[in-house]
């Protein structure tokens, strides 16, 4: 039985890059898209989909009331709330609206398609970000819900044994700006402040023996 | 008028009046002098003519005994008889008969017996009848027994002695010259004349009525001489006494002149002028030197008196060149400025008072401000105020709103000082006041347009920040997604060679997002519109927490509390430029954030425990931390709320902002 989902964001360009992203699982069937906050609810009711990917900033009624009054009108629906902010207040509110699963845009696909499978099976779903600002607040920082991707680990290790920026963009293969770049990344999502703070996350984490 | 001209002038003035005095003071000093002169003089003749007086009755007296003496003998007396009569009379030298052949008969004096006496030499001349005493020349010698007569041609030798024959006919003498001869002793008369006159400086002549000189106390005098004096001359030949000066080359005299009154002689006393004035002289000399010496110290004492009455002056010139000086600088003054008295009723005002209030210098001098400027809109507790301050003796600064002459108002800046005599009570009010309608009013467009200029940037902020997260942030997202499909999609051999390329790109991406996501949120934070300042700052606290790696504590007690947008922007700014100026240059460690939008008023609190600063050089170079603190107190300034900052080296900053919330929380 295909899943009926909904896409519901004014952004058209990312409305259609989620599209092709969902298009590509034969599971996922797409009954509906729209950008204006006012259709949505309507559009709802006529297509009943499974699940309604939907933007927490639209025209109209936003996300937040749109999903509350889904949560009243038709509380089989689940709503993956769909934003570019990862600010704790949205995720809140969003979540006691009756959301079910918040991801950011900026991780869009990898997350959503997780976000999808989680929701499908009736559990709610965060991502990273959502999940470091919510639990933030709640017990402070922690290590959960990392992920980097391989470029990422490989600067890190490269990082850790004490490589400068150059001599990994050489041996990489990559300009120096990229990897700039990735150890930027990095960082913030380590949450550290220095090639000290790298280096002893990776030898916690065992990508790089100590001595 | 300049000081100098004046300065001659008064000079000029005191020495004339300095040379009139001394004239005066020498006129009146030589006047008295004269006059004492004068009065010496006068007195002089009369001590002359008293001489000449107490003489004459001298001689007559003497004379009249002589006459006695000789009525008592008979015309026939020989000389014992004469001897006896003569009885040691000190004024005579010898009693004699003198016979009818010319020639002496008998005498007291033996010796003179025989001795012939020329009875022409007499006079009155023997033939004028009548047995009166008649004198004859001088004798040289001491009598006439060793004597010679002298004549007009040949005197007696000066200092020799001499005798004065005295004849009185016979009453039955008719023509012969018989008759009683007497010798006077001219050196009785001269030793009573020398003994009385003393030291007075003088000379006594006896003269007889044709002119000749008889004796005289004048040394070199030669009796027998005829007196060669006009002036005495006129007054023996008109037979009367008088007196007058006499002048020669070697010496002036005053001379008295008194005739007998029964008798051919007359008495002529000449006293030295030079001795009799020497006492005035004395007298006149003591008085110029006192004179003088009161008049040099008059002139000195003046002189003194002058001078520093000249430095009075000039000090009160320069004074007065002061006070003109600083009078002007008042009347040119471009702030107003009013005196009034202790009734508060104006008594001076320059011209920048009437430009001000529009009235004009007539109108203002003795009215009470009240009456021409109070312009009724300013608060009555203000002026209690003012008036306790200034009867309080102390000096009010202060605004008031006032009304010009046509009834428009101006705002004015004024300071009153009140001005205190000696005894401590007031005498005046000084006001200097500034109109301020023009910078009130310039401040307040400086402020309207700095609250639009702070309005528009937050307008653009925030349709900056829109245009980012409605357009930018979802592009990136797409590019994201679209980027997985392609990895995706990618063949085995595909992906060996792009699979890592594709991860650069992502990076790239995700670096791109961060970073727009953080321009975004300093622009202008969605959420703060979305879900207030308390949401906004939770979610800015956390992300600087995460850039800074400083321990924020943020408290709220009613998060869900909407205030105003403004406020809200205002306080989320402050926070923003005060948490960024604490990351740069505290050090803190730890900073607390507290919220509190329960009452009327929102209170923002922020304390770090970094290494301070000392709020009185803030906003000095090279401080530039300063200028951020001073933005952050202009915006809660012009939100009309307050910002306090405490602070001191090495005991952390606390900043507390209050915004009054006039009750319209959104």
């Amino acid at each position: 039985m295909n899943l009926r989902l909904l896409l519901a964001d004014d952004h058209r360009m990312f409305r259609e890059a989620l599209r092709a992203l969902l298009e590509r699982n034969p599971e996922f069937e797409i009954v509906g898209e729209s950008g204006d906050g006012n259709e949505i609810v309507e559009l709802v009711r006529e297509r009943s989909p499974d699940i309604v990917c939907l933007d927490i900033d639209l025209p109209g009624l936003n996300g937040i009331e749109i999903t509350r009054r889904l949560a009243e009108s038709q509380p089989k629906v689940r709503v993956i709330a769909l934003s570019v902010f990862s600010d704790r207040g949205y995720i809140t509110d969003m979540l006691n609206a009756g959301a079910a699963a918040y991801v950011t845009k900026a991780a869009a696909g990898a997350e959503l398609l997780r976000a999808i499978d989680a929701v499908s099976r009736n559990r709610s779903y965060l991502c990273p970000d959502a999940t470091d600002a919510v639990r933030e607040a709640l017990v402070g920082r922690s290590d959960s819900g990392i992920r980097l991707g391989a470029r990422e680990t490989e600067v890190l290790k490269l990082v850790a044994t004490g490589l400068t920026s150059a001599q990994i963009a050489e041996k990489m293969e990559i300009a120096q700006s990229t990897v700039e770049v990735h150890r930027r990344n990095i960082m913030r999502k380590l949450d550290v402040d220095s090639a000290i703070g790298l280096t002893r996350y990776a030898i916690r984490h065992g990508l790089v023996s100590s001595n | 008028m300049t000081g100098p001209e004046t300065t001659l002038r008064r000079r000029s003035v005191f020495l004339l009046c300095a040379l009139a005095v001394s004239t005066l003071v020498v006129l009146a000093t030589t006047y008295t002098l004269w006059r004492l002169r004068a009065e010496a003089i006068e007195r002089l003749f009369d001590t002359a003519d008293m001489y000449a007086r107490s003489f004459e009755a001298h001689l007559t007296q003497n004379l009249n005994v002589i006459g006695l003496t000789l009525d008592r003998l008979a015309d026939d007396a020989g000389s014992d008889e004469l001897a006896r009569a003569l009885h040691n009379a000190p004024y005579l030298r010898s009693l004699s008969r003198l016979d009818g052949d010319g020639r002496i008969g008998a005498s007291s004096n033996p010796r003179n017996v025989g001795i012939a006496v020329d009875r022409q030499d007499f006079l009155p001349a023997p033939n004028i009848p009548g047995a009166i005493l008649r004198v004859a020349l001088p004798w040289q010698g001491r009598d006439f027994a060793d004597a010679r007569p002298a004549t007009t041609a040949q005197p007696a030798a000066p200092e020799a002695l001499t005798l004065i024959p005295l004849l009185r006919l016979a009453p039955d003498d008719t023509g012969a010259g018989r008759g009683l001869l007497a010798a006077i002793n001219s050196d009785y008369f001269l030793n009573y004349y020398q003994l009385n006159l003393g030291s007075q400086g003088g000379s006594v002549e006896l003269l007889r009525l044709d002119g000749s000189v008889l004796l005289s106390t004048e040394a070199g005098r030669r009796p027998g001489t005829a007196s060669d004096d006009q002036q005495l001359a006129a007054l023996i030949a008109a037979d009367r006494p008088g007196s007058f000066a006499h002048t020669s080359d070697d010496r002036s005299a005053l001379t008295a002149f008194r005739p007998s009154r029964d008798y051919p002689f007359a008495i002529a006393v000449h006293l030295d002028r030079e001795h009799g004035l020497a006492s005035w002289r004395r007298e006149a000399t003591r008085t110029v030197i006192t004179a003088l010496l009161v008049l040099a110290s008059a002139l000195a004492a003046s002189g003194v008196y002058f001078l520093r009455h000249e430095k009075i002056a000039r000090q009160h010139d320069a004074d007065v060149e002061q006070l003109r000086l600083r009078g002007a600088a008042l009347e040119a003054a471009a702030n107003s400025i009013i005196i009034t008295g202790p009734d508060g009723c104006i008594e001076w005002a320059n011209p920048a008072f009437c430009e001000l209030s529009g009235y004009t210098m007539t109108e203002i001098i003795g009215r009470n401000p009240r009456a021409l400027i109070k312009s009724g809109v300013q608060d009555s507790r203000d002026y209690g105020e003012l008036w306790r301050t200034i009867l309080g003796g102390r000096v009010w600064r202060g605004e008031l709103i006032n009304r010009r002459r046509d009834g428009s108002h101006y705002i004015e800046d004024q300071t009153i000082t009140p001005v205190l005599d000696e005894n401590g009570q007031i005498r005046n009010f000084i006001a200097v006041k500034q109109d301020i309608t023009a910078r009130r009013q310039t401040e307040q467009r400086m402020e309207e347009l700095s609250r639009h200029l702070v309005a528009v940037q937050e307008s653009a902020r925030r349709r900056l920040a829109g245009e980012l997260h409605d357009r930018t942030s979802p592009n990136l997202a797409a590019i994201g997604v679209h980027l997985d499909i392609m990895a995706d999609g990618l063949d085995p051999a595909a992906a060996r060679v792009l699979g890592a390329r594709l991860e650069d790109v992502r990076a790239l991406l995700e670096d791109t997002t961060a970073s727009i996501r953080e321009i975004s949120s300093d622009l202008r934070p969605p959420i703060l519109d979305y879900a207030g300042l308390a949401a906004a700052l939770d979610s800015y606290l956390a992300q600087f927490r995460r850039r800074t790696g400083i321990a924020v504590d943020f408290h709220c007690r009613q998060p869900e509390i909407r205030l105003p947008a403004a406020t809200e922007s205002v306080l989320f700014r402050i926070v923003q430029e005060s948490l960024t100026n604490c990351a740069k240059h505290s050090r803190a460690r730890r900073i607390e954030v507290s919220l509190d939008t329960g009452g009327d008023c929102a209170r923002l609190r922020l304390c770090d425990d970094g290494i301070g600063f000392d709020p009185d050089r803030l906003g000095q170079p090279p401080h530039e931390s300063g200028l951020g603190i001073l933005t952050m107190r202009d915006m809660a300034e012009f939100s009309g709320g307050e910002c306090r900052i405490r602070s001191s080296p090495e005991r952390g900053t606390c900043i507390e902002v209050d915004i009054p919330l006039n009750g319209e929380s959104a």
